[in-house]
């Protein structure tokens, strides 16, 4: 589904203004050391007008920035994004002042280039781009660009950021309202650096916001989004008045936001089911009985034959396309793949909705912002004894039942029918849905080790490998299956393999396994010291707790249970197992238990992922606990040899 | 792909150009423009392509020399049977893309997908999408009903540049049970041409006023991808030249032709840069040094950090403009160095040739398509530079020119005038005393054995460093820092790194590109130990880094290629702590040393101890004394590459006395 461009954040680095900088770059270096470059000036006016009952949007954005050394002024290139259905460009005018010394010399752009990129995530679109050269950059330069846009779809006014990869000053958005028509404003972030006032005059209110300095913002590990934690606002026209037919109400609140996204799926499937779906599903009726069988069969037959191809051009991007229309092309994006399970649903009298989300690359939820910037998403959903499940069939290889790892924990926007509609939150899902288990025999000759296991994965533990078996390809799947399983060294070598329910979404995945691993066991004076502790996924989930503002959050909960087993051998016998090991908190635990059992040593390894967020306020308890099981992973079993008088 | 620089560009046009009128005469069938589908491909069963994701029944490709609007033209046609194996290559292909350079049209597209001996889908004009990318006008079209076990059949016809060369490649990722290439010409063509990788000869066939010039290949393997080798250069291909036109005069250029086009090219109009040269002298300050080598590197350095190398910039009359649009296509960037040195009195020579990653150059093969690129040669410092690089300055170039045979451009003044004389000479890599990588690392414990520090140095020179001297000029401070934390600690690493320090990373200032780049750190943490009761194990191995391994399963095919020859010089100095004993000494001694039949040191590691006082000195020695190995090394180079990956499992064991 299309996403709409939020108008501030593509200028994250650039500018411009129709003056000459003031600053100098030595007063800048001294100010903010260290710095690559600083947005001098960032202002934005949204201007509103009524004209013959429709509205005219204007939004006018200058911008500098200024470069303080050599290495940034690498980039010289730039990119202004529109799109003639949703935000024309009306105006662009871009220079270099170049600092000379009796103050900046200016140096227009003379060059723009036209030019429509492919996307990778989208095979065709409507966005395209002017590109463009500043010219003669050198430290001290400062870039300018000045341009407008025509916002033709008033529902996406866009926001205004006040945080960027580097330092700015001198930033001011600005919105003109004429009398007869009303706004709303959403702020996200630490805004107690930004001013806000209104000002009338004459018919006009002005809402401004305005910020003299702010420091730049970094993007940590562990993040989705940042939505939530970098100052920006967002303002949406919520009435206007027409002479024809009095008040419109265009945004507001959740129900309108569903008044505005109805629109694009209320004429979706008016045509009679083809032939080719009908018999789909006929097919699957056949040899489902349970309305719950079908509706999972439809779901798998739409992820197995439906490939992910997105055409996002103008209203393409918003709007279902027929089930027909997909079955007989077999591939689309997300929302025609909610229109052909939803449709196929409809044939075999099973209601299902279309549902709107944001996925968790985007922060916020429909009370906090009942705009189109909330989602980004469609999926189906079908309600079986008073729950939804959620069909998102772009997620290819998880099974029916999970709502897909990109969703979970998010608002959900559920059609029930032109004027109803719910707001549920998708559940995470639980540490117990996504298991990795094995059961290991291992073997010691020498310093190498020989392993034997059955990896059972499942929920997102399977379907994320699934997804990295099947993209691999033939000719890569041994490599991506030894990526999967290698322990020890890079020496590791996968001797055998046999991949079981890759293609039974409703099975475990299965890998049948050995592997051998040259120069593991530390052999020294007659004893050998191993480390049976090959899976350290703990410790790979240590944050960066520096200058951090908010918490971690990881794709999913899970747990991991395998027991390995190591027979001693007969020449020799064991001198020292480690002490057993608990490590728990609210959001992880681990254990590692060592025994003997006969001529064996059994170590059972348990760690579990509790919850998939680890909130700002914890994330130093955390982190200790990960540098505990980091201690109790570094040791090891030591078996000594017989002969050995030691 | 349109890689050359503008300046070879223009020189291909005006050469092809040249011998135009002498097709005039003819008028030849148009046989890209009409070319159809395959009737065959509908009775194609599948094949057995155990192990890829998709197979190709067949790759056939065409160039066709003929006339189009009354004007000459070259086509280049390309027909594609691929079969379709599995969910990866589903995803792959289902979308058909053509990217068409410069002024290439396209006059034939055709797409169909096919399953069962029946059409599912075929592409027509209204699936059309067009997008424009910087480089290149992209059409596409989305594949309908792509699934597992479909046949996709594509025929793409597209005019591309006008010249008499070319190459095509008759090898693929992906295995290929016929592989077609066919030149089609007037007949009184007649090409020279070389098939690389493969015995197979050229069959001719002429039919009226055209001749077809094949070569059929069946069962071709796929190429994959290997450690230390160049792939691409190691496909199998075709290359050809128009070396005679019957009952003219013409005759294919020769190395000397190209070199003198060269030289024309770059040098031209020196007389009428003169005042701007003499200005930019001025400007970059080498009319104060008195070394060669300071101009030389002055020179370059000042274009290098104040004039951005865009071929998009149109060529400017006055060669001193670039200096206010700081920016210039790469021929008026070579042309204003060449004629720089000129009037600085520096002797150079011009160097044309191509990297080893696409091919060796051939130089029993005179043709365009060996020259790809310009380099600088000083014959007085018997030294190069690579003039567009903005990450090498003076003497380094890119590795992937060592070794590559070259023409050779230089200026013998005969009765006042200079001429260009063309010679072959290699580009011989630099010895491999200038590329060393000096490591030191000196190891202490905190008291209570729960921790190690590290004093990390290393430094690099010659072509060692150019990766990391990118990393550390081009990167802000903070991040760079974070770079080489993470390559200095290694990845998934928990320990901590301090103090990064890092001497003569400024590539713009000839005393520090000059000097060795330092880096150094100290790492603290418990990554490298293990704790089995009162006994630590340290993981001594780890501390030089993850080191590469060679342990393949597929047969070898490529020559081994090292990148440059280097050696690594490391030293791990272990202060024992008192009060503790230390064993396992013994696994640090390791010897793969391998020579030629003339005692000529081929490739090595070493490593060995001694306890000098309370301080385990580990010496490390690694070598590759070559450039490149024949296949039949192979067995012995991945012993000395495994060896040093070997080191990386050497642990020791400290126990309490």
């Amino acid at each position: 589904m299309r996403v709409l461009l939020s108008l501030i954040f593509v200028q994250l680095f650039f500018a411009a203004a129709n003056a000459q900088p003031t600053a100098t770059m030595e007063q800048l270096q001294k100010r903010f050391p260290d710095e690559v470059a600083v947005v001098l000036k960032r202002h934005e006016n949204i201007d509103i007008k009524l004209s013959d009952d429709k509205l005219v949007i204007t939004n006018e954005n200058i911008s500098q920035i200024m470069y303080l050394n050599e290495k940034s002024v690498n980039s010289r290139g730039e990119n202004i994004p529109y799109d003639p259905n949703f935000y024309d460009l009306m105006k662009l005018k871009a220079c270099t002042w170049i600092p000379t010394p009796k103050g900046y010399k200016k140096e227009e752009v003379k060059e723009f280039r036209d030019i429509k990129e492919i996307d990778d995530d989208n095979f065709y679109h409507s966005r395209r781009s002017k590109q463009f050269m500043y010219p003669a950059m050198q430290p001290g330069a400062v870039s300018e660009c000045d341009f407008t846009y025509n916002i033709v779809d008033p529902t996406a006014l866009g926001s205004f950021s006040f945080a960027f990869g580097v330092p700015a000053t001198d930033m001011l958005f600005t919105v003109n309202v004429p009398d007869g028509v009303t706004i709303g404003y959403k702020q996200f972030g630490p805004m107690d650096n930004v001013k806000f006032s209104t000002t009338k005059k004459g018919k006009i209110t002005t809402y401004s916001w305005s910020c003299d300095e702010m420091g730049k913002f970094e993007e940590k590990d562990f993040t989705w989004n940042t939505d939530l934690f970098e100052p920006h606002v967002f303002v949406y026209i919520n009435t206007y008045q027409t002479k024809k037919d009095g008040v419109k109400k265009l945004l507001g609140d959740v129900s309108d936001y569903y008044k505005n996204n109805y629109k694009f799926i209320a004429n979706v499937n008016k045509e009679e089911i083809s032939d080719e779906l009908k018999t789909v599903v006929d097919s699957i009726k056949k040899s489902n009985s349970s309305e719950e069988d079908i509706v999972k069969n439809i779901f798998y037959w739409v992820q197995d034959h439906i490939t992910y191809i997105a055409f996002e051009d103008g209203l393409g991007g918003f709007i279902p396309r027929s089930a027909n229309s997909v079955c007989t092309k077999k591939y689309g994006d997300c929302k025609d793949m909610a229109s052909i399970i939803n449709e196929m649903m409809e044939y075999a009298k099973i209601p299902g909705n279309l549902c709107w989300i944001g996925t968790r690359h985007k922060g916020y939820n429909y009370e906090q912002l009942p705009l189109p910037y909330c989602d980004n998403h469609m999926i189906a959903a079908y309600k079986k004894n008073g729950e939804y499940i959620f069909l998102d069939a772009t997620s290819r290889f998880h099974r029916f039942g999970l709502p897909s790892m990109g969703i979970q924990g998010k608002q959900i926007m559920i059609s029930i029918d032109e004027n109803n509609f719910e707001v549920p939150f998708v559940p995470f899902t639980s540490a117990e849905t996504s298991t990795t288990s094995d059961t290991v025999s291992v073997v010691i000759n020498g310093s190498t080790l020989k392993l034997k296991g059955s990896v059972h994965m499942t929920g997102f533990a399977k379907s994320t490998n699934t997804e990295r078996i099947k993209y691999a390809g033939a000719q890569n799947e041994k490599e991506k299956i030894k990526g999967i399983l290698q322990r020890g060294n890079n020496k590791c070598s996968l001797d055998d393999y046999v991949i079981k329910n890759i293609d039974n979404k409703d099975k475990d995945l299965i890998v049948d396994y050995s592997l051998t691993i040259p120069d593991y066991a530390r052999v020294i004076d007659n004893e050998f010291f191993v480390n049976l502790n090959f899976d350290k996924t703990m410790v790979s989930m240590k944050p960066d707790t520096t200058d951090r503002s908010y918490g971690a959050e990881y794709p999913f909960a899970f747990c991991s249970n395998v027991i390995y087993k190591m027979a001693i051998p007969d020449d020799m016998k064991l001198k020292k197992m480690p002490e057993n090991i608990n490590i728990s908190d609210e959001y992880g635990e681990l254990t590692l238990s060592y025994s003997m059992v006969g001529k064996e040593i059994v170590v059972d390894q348990k760690y579990k992922l509790k919850k998939a967020i680890v909130p700002l306020k914890d994330l130093r308890l955390w982190v200790a606990d990960i540098d505990k099981a980091a201690a109790a992973y570094q040791q090891v079993v030591v078996l000594e040899k017989k002969s050995s008088n030691k | 792909m349109n890689k050359k620089p503008a300046a070879l560009r223009v020189l291909f046009l005006a050469m092809a150009l040249s011998i135009s009128g002498l097709f005039h005469a003819q008028n030849f069938e148009f046989f890209a423009a009409d070319y159809d589908f395959n009737p065959e491909a509908l009775t194609v069963g599948l094949m057995d392509s155990t192990g890829y994701s998709s197979c190709l029944h067949w790759v056939h490709n065409y160039h066709e020399i003929g006339s189009r609007f009354g004007q000459d033209a070259k086509f280049r046609l390309t027909h594609i049977l691929r079969q379709i194996n599995d969910t990866r290559a589903v995803e792959e292909f289902n979308k058909f893309y053509v990217p068409l350079y410069g002024s290439q049209q396209p006059i034939n597209v055709k797409i169909r997908v096919i399953k069962d001996g029946k059409e599912l889908f075929v592409g027509s004009s209204k699936d059309i999408k067009e997008f424009e990318e910087t480089n290149a006008r992209v059409k596409s079209i989305a594949l309908e009903q792509v699934s597992e076990g479909c046949l996709i059949e594509s025929i793409l016809a597209v005019e591309v540049n006008y010249n008499l060369s070319g190459v095509e490649y008759l090898q693929f990722g992906y295995p290929c049970k016929e592989s077609i290439f066919c030149l089609i010409a007037p007949k009184i063509c007649v090409f020279k041409s070389k098939l690389y990788g493969s015995e197979m000869a050229l069959r001719d066939t002429i039919t009226d006023d055209k001749k077809y010039s094949y070569i059929k290949l069946k069962n071709v393997k796929a190429a994959y991808s290997e450690k230390y080798a160049q792939v691409d250069a190691n496909k199998i291909r075709f290359e050809y030249k128009l070396d005679e036109v019957e009952g003219s005069n013409y005759k294919g250029q020769q190395w000397a032709d190209m070199g003198r086009g060269l030289y024309d090219v770059i040098t031209k109009d020196g007389d009428k840069q003169k005042s701007g040269i003499k200005k930019f002298i001025k400007l970059c300050g080498a009319d104060k040094l008195t070394s060669v080598e300071d101009k030389i590197f002055a020179v370059e350095n000042y274009l290098k950090t104040n004039v951005d190398v865009n071929e998009g910039m149109q060529s400017v009359e006055n060669l001193y403009k670039i200096f206010e649009n700081k920016a210039a296509n790469s021929t008026d960037f070579m042309r204003i160095m060449a004629l720089t040195y000129d009037e600085l009195g520096v002797n150079y020579e011009l160097v044309g040739t191509c990297k080893r990653d696409e091919k060796n150059f051939d130089k029993n093969f005179h043709a365009w398509g060996y020259i790809q690129d310009i380099i600088f040669y000083f014959p007085d410092q018997k030294q190069y530079l690579d003039p567009v690089s903005t990450v090498l300055r003076y003497p380094n170039i890119d590795n992937l020119y060592l070794g590559q045979d070259a023409i050779r451009v230089k200026a013998e003044v005969l009765g006042g005038t200079k001429n260009p004389v063309t010679t072959i000479k290699t580009i011989q890599p630099d010895d491999i005393e200038k590329s060393i990588i000096k490591e030191r690392f000196k190891v202490s414990f905190d008291a209570g054995m729960t921790e190690n520090q590290i004093k990390w140095i290393k430094e690099y020179t010659g072509s060692a460093d150019q990766g990391m001297r990118v990393i550390c000029h081009f990167s802000e401070e903070e991040m760079r820092n974070k770079t080489l934390e993470q390559i200095i600690a290694g990845a998934e690493s928990s320990n901590k790194v301090e103090n990064i320090e890092v001497e003569n990373s400024d590539l713009t200032k000839p005393e520090q590109y000059h000097a060795p780049l330092i880096i150094s750190a100290d790492v603290k943490g418990s990554d490298f130990l293990e704790f089995a009761g009162d006994k630590i194990i340290f993981k001594v191995g780890e501390v030089i880094g993850q080191q590469s391994e060679l342990y393949t399963e597929k047969p070898r095919q490529c020559a081994i290629d090292v990148g440059f020859l280097h050696y690594y010089d490391r030293e791990i100095r272990i202060e024992i702590p008192a009060n503790y004993d230390v064993s396992g000494l013994d696994a640090l001694k390791i010897n793969k040393v391998f020579k030629d039949e003339q005692g000529k040191e081929l490739f090595a590691f070493e490593s060995s101890y001694t306890i000098e006082g309370n301080e385990i000195v580990i010496k490390i020695r690694e070598s590759y004394n070559r450039l490149t190995y024949p296949v039949s090394m192979y067995d012995n180079f991945s012993q000395v590459v495994n060896a040093a990956a070997d080191f990386n499992k050497v642990s020791l064991l400290f126990k309490k006395k």
